[in-house]
């Protein structure tokens, strides 16, 4: 089967709705080793990976899902990004039961903007599929009613922003579930900035002190 | 042509994509800019120089020196000429570009060096790799900035 045809099921099986719930009381179950690891018997209900068919192309286990190429075979970079966007939409399905459609579909949006080549130059990278692990960890982590603004790294980290230009802060998630913040804010007419990174599961820890709820949720929603 | 050193009371203008632009949700649920993003001041694998654009070597008062500056950028980066054009400018003045850098201990120089835009300067001995400069100079020193689609 060629990998464009497998491709165009793969996106067809993302399109077909699961079913969501708003944002759930329990913690997701992830298992070990995180999102990349994601076993099939964890899938909400409403997404049936049997749409796509067994190929060489996968392995067991959504985290083993593959839709490329072998590395050694330089790809076109349209077909890195569909291998990207497609990898990073069906994680967030198989989760979809701990995020709310809206913030689904809008996140879809946003990550397909971003991923317009057409202004890209030369060395311009795509999202890294760990660096959205580590967001998507993240995100069911923290909870946010708020969604991040997006931008991309040169390297293909991702880079999400909340607040407001004068009270913001930007998570890089990089790959191996870290994590870099800049913290930019204006006390009494004099900007103040604060950086530093640590795993994503010390995240809480370390922005504790800037009371980091503001920026998740809108002041009437807390 | 000797190149010209940019006074340092004089702009530049920087450009930045879509993906180098930072940006928040806001309560209507729109992505709106709120600046330029660290990676938008960082040289890429085949340059040795950030490319700017120097707004007073433009005519008419600063507004209409910033709309010329768009204008003699633009077709030198063809995807930013075209609707909805994309992407920002950031504006920073030239002394507090030098400082910023000189706060991390590089003595960058800023020279008029036109080519197929008329008032493109460059931005000799940045570092390569430095984001706490380029975070400053993203947060700070060009935190002035606007749309390319601002400029019809």
């Amino acid at each position: 089967m060629s990998g464009s045809v497998l491709l165009k099921q793969v996106r067809e099986a993302i399109l077909a709705p699961p079913t969501i719930f708003p944002w759930s009381d329990d913690k997701a179950s992830i298992g070990p080793g995180g999102i990349a690891n994601l076993e099939l018997q964890q899938m909400p209900v409403g997404f049936n990976l049997a749409h796509i068919p067994a190929t060489p192309h996968f392995q067991s286990g959504v985290g083993q899902f593959a839709c490329g190429t072998p590395k050694s075979i330089a790809r076109p970079l349209e077909e890195e990004v569909y291998d990207v966007l497609a990898d990073a939409k069906i994680k967030t399905r198989l989760i979809g039961n701990h995020i709310p459609r809206d913030w689904q579909v809008r996140l879809f949006g946003q990550l397909d903007r971003l991923h317009d080549i057409e202004e890209w130059e030369l060395g311009d990278r795509p999202m890294r599929k760990e660096s959205y692990h580590t967001f998507l960890s993240v995100i069911l982590s923290v909870r946010p009613s708020v969604r991040p603004g997006l931008g991309l790294s040169h390297k293909g980290d991702l880079l999400g922003t909340w607040g407001e230009p004068h009270d913001r802060i930007t998570l890089e998630f990089m790959p191996s579930a870290r994590l870099r913040w800049t913290i930019a804010s204006t006390s009494d007419g004099q900007l103040v900035r604060s950086a530093g990174d640590a795993p994503a599961s010390d995240l809480e820890k370390y922005l504790a002190p800037f009371d980091p709820a503001h920026w998740w949720h809108r002041s009437a929603e807390r | 042509m000797p190149s010209v050193n940019i006074p340092d009371e004089h702009h530049i203008l920087r450009y930045a994509k879509r993906r180098d632009l930072r940006t928040v949700v806001d309560t209507d649920e729109n992505e709106i800019v709120i600046g330029l993003a660290r990676d938008a001041f960082k040289l890429r694998d085949d340059e040795t120089t950030l490319s700017v654009t120097w707004i007073e070597y433009f005519q008419g008062d600063f507004s209409e020196q910033k709309v010329g500056a768009v204008k003699a950028f633009r077709p030198t980066f063809t995807s930013s000429a075209k609707p909805p054009y994309p992407g920002a400018f950031g504006v920073g003045l030239v002394g507090d570009t030098k400082l910023a850098a000189d706060s991390y201990g590089h003595k960058i120089r800023i020279l008029h060096e036109p080519d197929n835009n008329p008032g493109h300067s460059a931005v000799h001995r940045i570092p390569r790799d430095h984001d706490d400069l380029f975070e400053k100079l993203a947060t700070e020193v060009f935190a002035d900035f606007f749309l390319n689609s601002e400029i019809s």
